[in-house]
């Protein structure tokens, strides 16, 4: 059976960007449910990206032209892949930099006890 | 392990009935809902067992709110196009009347039956075939056989169609504003694909075909292809 999320969606949506756009630039191309897949087994299935928001995340950022997206038939089912654009490639690593430096302030932020004097 | 083809057409038929198949990503969802079907059928489950599990995972609440978000990025263009034409209308005073009267003839605010009983809401209810919990995407409307069944608003027939596991024989209709309206388990389509239609025409009968009980009357509303609670756009609501 299925559990549900482990994190807080408020979390998740707020790195959804980023997870998509680092996978991308791992892998030439990907469909949606590979990327729930590889998500689930790099986080050790400690985080479970819902349908509702990766599809419309994916879309989002095709309209942005980040993305890119090729239709395949196989047998009687259209598969979608998505892949990085050239613009997509350059924002997905400035994107992965900023995200690390982001969580590296957290930390310090969440870990510093105010001094007192 | 890959799936049948009509296994395939049983995944699409559910999804259909989860209140999926207008999106333009249907395929999509068609495509992901049997890779974790196939998933399960490698864990040893049965076709059936591992049907229920993609679905129970998806659920309605993933369900609503993947239309949510994607209905908002559809409308994205739409938006735009509605804030020049409301633009357009501030300047011509008079354009908001006649806008307004359009706007009554276009939106389907009346009942598609002169009389009628509701025995069935719009929301969560028990099917009465299988007894599962599901949505109900319209309201029923109990009714004579043989009816007539009036057009709600001014439209274009979109579909003429029958569908004798669900719908029966059915009209949709296509309205301004991107309302749709659709009229099924009739016993009569009176009208073509194509035909123009306004407020009161009568476009078929009531009738019983399709997955029904009893004469009745099936009545969906669909505004920027969701669909709503009829009765919450009803003129005297
Ligand atoms: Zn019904």
């Amino acid at each position: 059976m299925y559990y549900c999320l482990m994190y807080r969606n408020e979390w998740l949506k707020g790195s959804l960007k980023t997870i998509i756009l680092k996978l991308l630039s791992d892998n030439s191309r990907m469909y949606g449910y590979e990327i729930t897949r590889m998500v689930e087994d790099l986080s050790e299935n400690n985080i479970q990206l819902t349908e509702g928001a990766l599809y419309p995340a994916l879309h989002k950022l095709e309209s942005q032209g980040l993305l890119r997206s090729e239709k395949v038939n196989i047998g009687k089912r259209v598969r979608k892949y998505y892949s990085l654009t050239t613009k997509g490639q350059a924002e997905a690593s400035k994107n992965l930099e900023e995200y690390f430096g982001f969580v590296r302030t957290m930390i310090v932020l969440l870990s510093n006890k105010p001094a007192t004097t | 392990m890959s799936l049948t083809e009509i296994q395939i057409i049983i995944i699409e038929q559910e999804l259909r009935e989860s209140g999926l198949d207008h999106l333009p990503l249907f395929d999509e969802m068609v495509d992901h809902i049997c890779c974790m079907v196939e998933a399960n059928l490698n864990l040893g489950c049965s076709f059936q067992e591992a049907k229920q599990l993609a679905f129970e995972k998806l659920g309605p609440k993933e369900i609503n709110e993947y239309q949510k978000q994607t209905d908002f990025l559809l409308q994205q263009n739409k938006i735009l196009m509605k804030r020049i034409t409301v633009a357009v209308c501030f300047i011509a005073g008079a354009c908001l009347m006649i806008s307004s009267f359009l706007y009554a003839q276009n939106v389907p605010s009346i009942m598609p039956l002169s009389n009628y009983e509701i025995t069935s809401t719009f929301g969560m209810r028990t099917d009465p075939y299988t007894k599962e919990k599901r949505q109900h995407w319209g309201i029923d409307l109990k009714a004579p056989m043989g009816t007539p069944v009036l057009a709600t608003a001014d439209g274009i027939v979109i579909t003429v169609e029958n569908q004798p596991n669900g719908y029966g024989k059915y009209v949709v209709i296509e309205h301004e504003d991107n309302y749709q309206t659709r009229y099924a388990q009739l016993s009569e389509q009176n009208v073509a694909v194509g035909s123009k239609v306004t407020k009161g025409k009568v476009i078929g009968l009531v009738g019983s075909s399709g997955r029904s009980t009893g004469p009745h009357l099936h009545y969906e509303v669909i505004r920027d292809g969701k669909r709503i609670d009829p009765i919450s756009i009803l003129e005297d609501s």
